[in-house]
């Protein structure tokens, strides 16, 4: 016989115990409903419980109270909470009590299934079915790629699933939701990892440059090119070659690059000697290419020919609760990188964490918060250390100011969310790069001390 | 929790307005899988008795008890097809819901289009995930519950790419346990 994981269930709701002992039960795990707080508490200490799901708002014995006691009784015993949306600040105080985590009503079933998984399988109950899976998971490494949300879960499992292959994979999303991060991760995951990762950002170099990166250049084959230059094609082989900002190739670029790709081999630039190359694409961009391609930009053959899988990595403000995850990773991170100590945010800036639309994504939360531990004083991190809350308001305390001044401050709030990165804001901002640079001049916009 | 016995036949009856050929598709796929003698019955009206007006999502387990009582010889199971979304209470939705070891399924075409996630629509794949889900729903009845293995039709889905990766098949684990 193997052993069964034994789950408590406690709310005051029979419809909800029910349901989701149903749930749970056809996992085999062998469930018990309880009908409220006291009733569990009675029970707690009589028989072995692997997992305690507890509703926080029952009457009289609440969630946190059977929390408290459950862990004095039974130290390290997990604990989920379970609430409904309203009161989500509780269940974060929840977490600090000792939950182990925590699922807002109406539960996403996948996430539960998830985390009790999880549980369960530190706790070793695990059947050999699992065993197995734990060995080829354990290949993959995602430790740096914080999120539980569904939609990064499922990211890191098609990551899982695509690593070891050769395919083409087209990474989209926002900027600064972690696509070069996807990237690599890829990379690490297969079995090219023992060489090169090698990134080109196709939209930063001006468009001339742009072959010459990819596919090198002999020498005197332009003006200017005194020494034979290797391209990032030859760079990379054997390895990754990450095109980053593929959207932006020129169509004398895209037409190239499909023929490198078709036949696995290059010339460099005034040279004629063909270079076979055993290079696996990975590109990625933030813009609609089904669009580019309605539009005429970008070539539809090659669409195909990178995006054999496709990748989306959704926006910081559709990830829910993962902006805390990230919030206190990158706190953590950087209190260990200038020796601070920080026990973590006020209850207002978690308030605006989670209402904050972070059109910079995970990149603008980062750069926050890096900026908050360098000039926090207090040991939780306040509204005022945010760069956000003050921005704001400036703009909203003088309304009857020049359209320039608008202008101004704009790009100078973009470029803070990404930060100062020209490339990105040009693009948030809609205007070429080239704009951007005679504008942040004209205006003479600088860079904030702390962020240099 | 095995069945207490097979049943004499299991019925396939449609709730509302559900693709053309799912009961067909469905048919076929559990006969051959489990060899089980099934019965296509006429459709019933869509479930607008288990309808949670809040959410617009129709109680899966309200659903079972209708179909429990609706077709309560106790030697024949039943198994609905619906095109309402389904939910039970505490959770966001369910593509299906089976009493485990019991005599009663319901499974939901509503997410599994292709048009539901904002895509062209795809018949053949619609078909296929109506076969996969309608199996693994007889599976929970025939008391297997969830396996580990990813490409087993017993894997617990709850997104349209889980039930795409899976096969129509139970792995040889899910197999043995079925007689065991
Ligand atoms: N899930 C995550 N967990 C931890 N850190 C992350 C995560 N996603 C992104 N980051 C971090 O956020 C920053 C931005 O990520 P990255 O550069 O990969 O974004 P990007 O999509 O390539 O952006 P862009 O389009 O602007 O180039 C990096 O420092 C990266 O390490
Ligand atoms: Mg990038
Ligand atoms: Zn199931
Ligand atoms: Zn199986």
């Amino acid at each position: 016989m193997k052993s069964v994981a034994r789950i408590m269930v406690v709310d005051d709701e029979k419809i909800v115990r029910e349901s989701l002992s149903v749930w749970l039960r056809k996992f085999g795990y062998e469930v018990v409903p309880v009908e409220g707080g006291q009733e569990a508490l009675d029970i707690l200490d009589r028989e072995e419980w692997n997992i305690l799901l507890v509703d926080l708002k029952m009457p009289r014995v609440d969630g946190i109270e059977v929390l408290r006691k459950a862990i004095e009784v039974k130290p390290g015993i997990p604990v989920i909470i379970f609430t409904a949306y309203a009161t989500v600040e509780t269940a974060v105080e929840a977490m600090k009590v000792g939950a182990c985590d925590y699922l807002i009503k109406p539960i996403d079933p996948d996430m539960l299934t998830l985390k009790v998984k999880k549980i369960l399988e530190t706790q070793n109950l695990t059947n050999e079915n699992v065993m197995l899976r734990d060995k080829i998971d354990a290949i993959y490494q995602f430790d740096e790629i914080i999120g539980n949300s569904k939609s990064v879960q499922e990211v890191l499992e098609i990551v899982g699933s695509v690593a070891a292959s050769d395919a083409s994979v087209l990474i989209t999303g926002e900027s600064g939701t972690g696509k070069e991060l996807i990237a690599q991760a890829i990379h690490r995951n297969s079995d090219r990892r023992y060489k090169p990762f090698v990134a080109v950002s196709i939209g930063a170099l001006p468009d001339t440059m742009v072959e010459s990166e990819l596919f090198g250049h002999e020498k005197g084959s332009f003006t200017g090119a005194s020494h034979a230059h290797m391209g990032r094609f030859e760079l990379a082989d054997g390895g990754t070659l990450f095109l980053d900002e593929v959207g932006e190739m020129s169509s004398k670029v895209q037409v190239d690059l499909l023929r490198v790709l078709e036949e696995r081999a290059c010339y460099r630039l005034g040279g004629n000697r063909k270079i076979h190359t055993d290079v696996r694409v990975l590109a990625a961009t933030n813009r609609v290419l089904k669009k580019s391609i309605e539009e005429g930009t970008f070539r539809e053959d090659l669409y195909y020919r990178l995006n054999v899988i496709g990748i989306h990595l959704p926006p910081l403000r559709e990830r829910g609760d993962d902006v805390l995850l990230l919030a206190e990773y990158f706190l953590r991170k950087f209190c260990m990188k200038m020796n601070k100590k920080k026990e973590g945010f006020s209850p207002e800036v978690i308030k605006l964490f989670l209402r904050y639309k972070w059109p910079g994504n995970i990149r603008e939360l980062e750069n926050a918060i890096e900026r908050a531990v360098v000039v926090g004083k207090e040991s939780l991190v306040q509204l005022s250390d945010m760069p956000f809350g003050g921005g704001q308001k400036v703009l909203e305390e003088k309304t009857a100011i020049s359209l320039r001044e608008v202008e101004k401050k704009h790009i100078l709030k973009v470029l803070n969310e990404t930060g100062w990165n020209v490339t990105r804001s040009a693009h948030l901002l809609e205007i070429d790069r080239a704009t951007l640079y005679n504008k942040i001049k004209n205006y003479g916009v600088s860079k904030p001390r702390d962020q240099r | 929790m095995r069945p207490q016995e097979l049943p004499s036949k299991l019925r396939i009856v449609s709730l509302g307005n559900t693709p053309q050929n799912a009961e067909e598709r469905a048919y076929s796929a559990i006969q051959s899988c489990f060899g089980l003698n099934c019965e296509l019955l006429s459709p019933e009206p869509p479930p607008e008795f288990a309808l949670d007006v809040l959410r617009g999502q129709c109680n899966s387990l309200e659903i079972l008890d209708w179909l429990e009582s609706r077709f309560p010889q106790p030697d024949q199971w039943i198994f609905g097809i619906t095109d309402v979304d389904l939910a039970i209470p505490v959770l966001t939705f369910v593509f299906g819901e089976a009493r485990l070891g019991g005599r009663s399924a319901v499974i939901s075409t509503f997410r599994l289009h292709e048009e539901f996630y904002g895509r062209p629509a795809d018949t053949l794949m619609l078909l296929s995930r109506i076969e996969k889900e309608a199996i693994h729903e007889v599976g929970h009845m025939m008391g297997l519950t969830h396996c580990l293995d990813r490409n087993c039709v017993m894997y617990p889905s709850n997104s349209l790419s889980q039930t795409d990766v899976k096969s129509i098949k139970l792995c040889p684990d899910c197999r043995s346990n079925l007689y065991s």
